[in-house]
């Protein structure tokens, strides 16, 4: 069976017309609740979160016009569509101005309603996906700012960038000038297996993010000759990669990965916060090493201190 | 908020040449500069051609339709808005052109009252996404620049540099708790004269006294300036007409306070609001950084002077 599309609210107040909108748009999996007064509507979504409100504009007591100004005031209103036997320019014009997507009117074809649903769904995900990263970015950016420790800095960019994509997993890895290679410094829901799969080359694994400094994607791990370990990948049920360059003054520094384990398009917005946080992290690496230094040459100064009190004696 | 912006641009698009002349007059009156085309195909032309702040045009005409300008300017100039201005508007012309992003419709015949209500609504809606646009894409430089030192001074400016760019205000000033003088010091500002940050010692008891007590985020306009803060008449020659005060928490300790200035006697909408907070919040944090590495580094000295003294 497909999973349930979304859950829509329907009002109107002619029992035909719910029963055959609800008939449409259970057939096309969304889960329905119809209402018949928009008193009952404003309840049904104070408790469910719907994605879809389809609303009749005519009826006795409180009309679809003051419903949708009432329902537009919640926390996360579901997009609204009009659905009307009594078009005017008037009403379009004010149902669009307080933010139905669409003005449909009767008599309607079912694929006009579906497609006109199927729409605002779409739109009203990604509207929730876009809000969904800022809040999340917001927070870690939050974490990842308020410490100086370089190992919290360093978890936190790792298990930050899993939550932001939804991942299966992260690696923040240094380079190695020297041996050629990606040190791996930090990890997040990958198996001890995958990550000591070996070696891992500059030249070799996904080079354009260490040569160019570019963000690169690899959406099937199956077909994409950029990898080193690509059989590896696939134990780890990895499918898909995201990597960004770490750069601090002009140089690559090291990598920032996430890994997901579905074959996936990452949208540009996620692939504009992922390099955000790469950038931001570089920033709070660098912060937390020098940080790191001078605590290092405080507890080196605090022994010759000790020792120095040692000799001459404490009393 | 900043010095007077440029005319707002508009672009007439109608094949009546009276209407033309006349709504011209009555826009180049309110202050707007004034461009017209004939025919849709002269629109899109002008629209490449130049920069349009707003596009006010009618559906029918000879020729391709006004709805071809319409998808063209939600296609290519989306930062253009759209007002419909028509005699004859149908549900589905209206429907259409509002599903493609215009924000207004203005039918014919109208008075000049009317039509300049409709063009300043459409500015102001345009503004405020501009702003928040603006905001969105301008945390990204705050967060670069606010992890970019740990050294405290350096932070302290950037903290009052950044928020004046990202709230695009007057002012902006740094004031840190002293508690035991009961005094809030000014430890950096910003876009202030010399002369107002050393007007005088601030009484914390006084100055924004709620907003201490209560860790709340206070407005204050020029109209409650008597009322409200503590050298009113210095504010005013200043030339700030409100300041919004928000608390700088360190391990939920109220370490002092950011203020910004504005030039305008106004509130802050809320996504302005929400901005402050969470640069705040961020600033916050990049202060408690660079006084954590002050203090190891203060204390190092210490050190070493104590080793030297000793030997």
């Amino acid at each position: 069976m497909e999973v349930r599309r979304g859950k829509i609210l329907v009002l109107d107040d002619e029992e035909i017309v719910l029963e055959s909108v609800s008939r449409i748009l259970r057939d096309e999996n969304y889960e329905v609740t119809v209402c018949k007064t928009g008193q009952d509507a404003l309840e049904a979504a104070k408790t469910t979160q719907f994605s879809v409100f389809v609303t009749d504009l005519k009826m006795p007591g409180m009309s679809g016009l003051e419903t949708m100004k009432q329902l537009v005031e919640f926390e996360a209103p579901p997009a609204i569509i009009v659905v009307t036997g009594f078009p005017s320019v008037d009403s379009a014009l004010e149902s669009l101005k307080i933010g139905a997507v669409d003005y449909i009117q009767k008599p309607f074809s079912p694929d006009q309603l579906v497609q006109a649903v199927d729409k605002a769904i779409a739109r009203q995900s990604a509207r929730k996906s876009s809000s969904r990263l800022e809040t999340v970015y917001d927070q870690i950016r939050s974490e990842i700012a308020s410490t100086l420790e370089l190992k919290k800095v360093l978890g936190t960019a790792t298990e930050g960038v899993t939550r932001l994509l939804g991942a299966q997993g992260a690696t923040l890895s240094l380079v190695d000038k020297k041996l050629q290679q990606l040190r791996l410094l930090s990890s997040f829901g990958l198996t001890v297996d995958y990550l000591k799969k070996g070696p891992i080359d500059l030249f070799k694994s996904i080079p354009e993010t260490c040569l160019n400094q570019q963000c690169s994607v690899i959406s099937d791990v199956e077909h994409d000759a950029r990898l080193q370990y690509p059989q590896a990948a696939l134990r780890e049920g990895i499918r898909s990669i995201l990597s960004a360059p770490l750069v601090a003054q002009g140089n690559t520094v090291g990598v920032l990965r996430a890994y997901a384990t579905q074959p996936k398009t990452f949208t540009q917005e996620e692939i504009d916060y992922f390099v955000r946080l790469a950038d931001l992290s570089s920033l709070c690496i660098q912060n937390a090493r020098r940080y790191q230094d001078t605590k290092d040459q405080y507890d080196t100064l605090r022994d010759d201190l000790w020792d120095y009190f040692d000799k001459i004696g404490w009393e | 908020m900043t010095a007077r912006p440029e005319k707002t641009s508009i672009l007439v698009v109608d094949d009546e040449q009276i209407l033309h002349e006349s709504m011209k007059r009555i826009l180049e009156e309110g202050g707007y500069s004034v461009d017209h085309a004939f025919r849709a195909e002269t629109a899109k032309k002008m629209l490449s051609e130049g920069k349009y702040d707003i596009v006010l045009t009618d559906l029918m005409m000879p020729g391709s339709s006004g709805m071809d300008v319409v998808k063209e300017i939600a296609e290519l100039y989306p930062d253009t808005g759209v007002i419909i201005v028509t005699g004859y508007p149908t549900v589905d012309s209206v429907v259409e052109s509002v599903k493609l992003g215009a924000i207004d419709y203005l039918r014919k015949p109208f008075t000049p009252d009317e039509l300049l209500d409709v063009v300043k609504r459409a500015v102001d809606k345009l503004g405020s996404k501009d702003r928040r646009e603006k905001i969105q894409s301008g945390f990204q430089e705050v967060e670069k620049a606010l992890a970019s030192s740990l050294d405290l001074q350096e932070i302290l400016k950037l903290t009052c540099s950044q928020v004046v760019k990202l709230l695009n205000v007057k002012g902006s000033a740094v004031l840190i708790l002293k508690p035991q003088k009961r005094a809030l010091e000014i430890a950096s500002s910003c876009g202030l004269s010399q002369s107002y940050v050393d007007k005088g010692v601030m009484d914390s008891n006084k100055s924004i006294a709620v907003a201490l007590q209560k860790g709340e985020t206070i407005v204050v306009t020029d109209d409650e300036f008597d009322k409200n803060l503590q050298y009113p008449s210095e504010a005013r020659n200043e030339d700030i007409h409100a300041i919004v005060s928000t608390p700088l928490r360190v391990k939920d300790t109220i370490i002092g306070f950011l203020r910004v200035y504005s030039r305008e006697s106004r509130n802050f909408d809320d996504n302005e609001m929400n901005a402050l907070l969470k640069f705040a919040d961020y600033a916050a944090k990049s202060l408690e950084n660079a006084m954590t590495f002050a203090q190891v580094r203060s204390d190092i000295e210490g050190m070493k002077k104590a080793l030297e003294e000793g030997r």
